[in-house]
């Protein structure tokens, strides 16, 4: 049988596996590039530790939404999403509104794609057989499918999307869609039904990793929005952050009680 | 013309500071552009997100009153070389901070010293662990 027979019978039987709503309960029939068992990633690099958004790319994601125009590390917003970021105050220097950008942490909601990777929290990768779990010190969690399965073909939107990974030697490559319109790009900025993130995940030392991305949005970004962020391996460790915990943001102003003596 | 002219970085400078990072709230509830020097005594350190808050009692010529001073996220503070007991109830410490706008005895913490003289600073762009800070230490990779 010819290779694209072939190609074309697995695509007829994904199609209907997806159609019988069988798609969860086959994954573990379709090991992908990282295998399906542990000895199958055995290869992989170690990413272990508590990596934590470097200065550098602090920095980075400050002027990323903030501005000023014109500033290579700005994104290429269409028109209609400048004027949205103008007048909700992250790129007029701060003359927005008096309780500052309205955002999801404000609220304590998380960021979602691909915003919650330039936050500055630690992250850790773990590797199990069929996935990556990227766990973000905000509590956030992504589950990047590496078995080899696909996007179903329409995904309940959530914060973290949904997200599928094959590895390019020691490179995790990430294909996530399915964000709610809720999730954040940046401060302020909201994803939209159609944005697509792509990643290139990997280590450059010992205790750096680097994340490229990007971000293809039309109704967004007038082309693809690049942007580079690196990570420090952080000696203390993963850091619990519950927002709730003692959050004193009341409708734009803080809450100054003192905790009982 | 040469004094409009760096009066206009000076703005620029201090319009980024103003500007929104992703923190948990942006720092436009405060007056990014002056600072404040409080001495006072350690009521409480409050370890806690999303973020840290040192309640100091300062006595001057207005009476003994609270002040609210925030800090960053616990996490961001660990890597600052912040821990969970460097504030001591009663101790006498002073901070440094950017008021809130709206005059309440409030503020955000740009940097702490402690009765030794040892220097904390807070998370926030541009920052970088105090050379002398106190705790664990202030390198960031442990490989």
């Amino acid at each position: 049988m010819s290779q694209s027979a072939l190609l074309t019978i697995s695509a007829a039987a994904m199609s209907l596996l997806a159609a019988t709503g069988m798609t969860r309960a086959a994954v573990h029939e379709w090991p992908g590039p990282q295998g399906g068992s542990w000895a199958s990633i055995d290869h992989l690099p170690d990413w272990s530790g508590a990596w934590a958004l470097s200065d550098g790319s602090f920095q980075k994601q400050f002027l990323a939404s903030s501005g000023p125009d014109g500033n290579p590390n700005v994104p290429p917003l269409t028109p209609k999403w400048a004027a949205f970021r103008d007048a909700n105050g992250a790129a007029n220097h701060g003359q927005g509104p008096p309780g500052g950008v309205n955002t999801n942490s404000l609220h304590c909601l998380p960021d979602g794609m691909p915003g919650m990777m330039a936050a500055p929290f630690s992250f850790e990768f773990l590797f199990t057989p069929g996935r990556v779990t990227v766990i973000s010190e905000d509590g956030e969690v992504r589950r990047i499918w590496t078995d080899g399965r696909a996007h179903p073909p329409d995904p309940d939107p959530t914060f973290a999307g949904n997200s599928i990974g094959h590895w390019e030697g020691t490179t995790l490559v990430v294909d996530t869609i399915g964000m709610t319109p809720q999730a954040e790009v940046m401060v302020g900025l909201h994803d939209t039904a159609r944005t697509h993130v792509v990643e290139r995940i990997f280590r450059t030392s010992n205790h750096t990793l680097r994340i490229d991305t990007t971000v293809i949005d039309p109704a967004l970004f007038t082309k693809p929005y690049r942007y580079t962020r690196t990570y420090d391996l952080n000696r203390y460790g993963m850091t619990e952050y519950v927002c709730e915990q003692n959050n004193r943001d009341q409708n734009g102003k803080i809450n100054l009680t003192p905790p009982p003596n | 013309m040469r004094r409009r002219s760096l009066l206009a970085v000076a703005a620029l400078i201090l319009a980024l500071r103003l500007a929104p990072a992703r923190a948990h709230h942006s720092f436009a509830q405060f007056d990014m552009t002056r600072n404040i020097t409080l001495t006072g005594t350690v009521r409480d350190f409050q370890w806690t997100n999303p973020h840290t808050w040192v309640w100091l009692i300062v006595s001057d010529s207005k009476g003994t009153r609270i002040w609210g001073l925030e800090g960053g996220a616990v996490g961001e503070m660990e890597r600052q070389g912040w821990t969970r007991e460097i504030l001591e109830r009663g101790e006498k410490i002073t901070v440094e901070i950017h008021p809130l706008l709206d005059g309440r005895m409030g503020g955000s913490i740009d940097k702490v010293i402690l009765p030794d003289g040892r220097v904390l600073t807070r998370p926030g762009p541009g920052s970088k662990p105090a050379a002398n800070a106190a705790g664990a230490g202030t390198e960031r990779s442990n490989a």
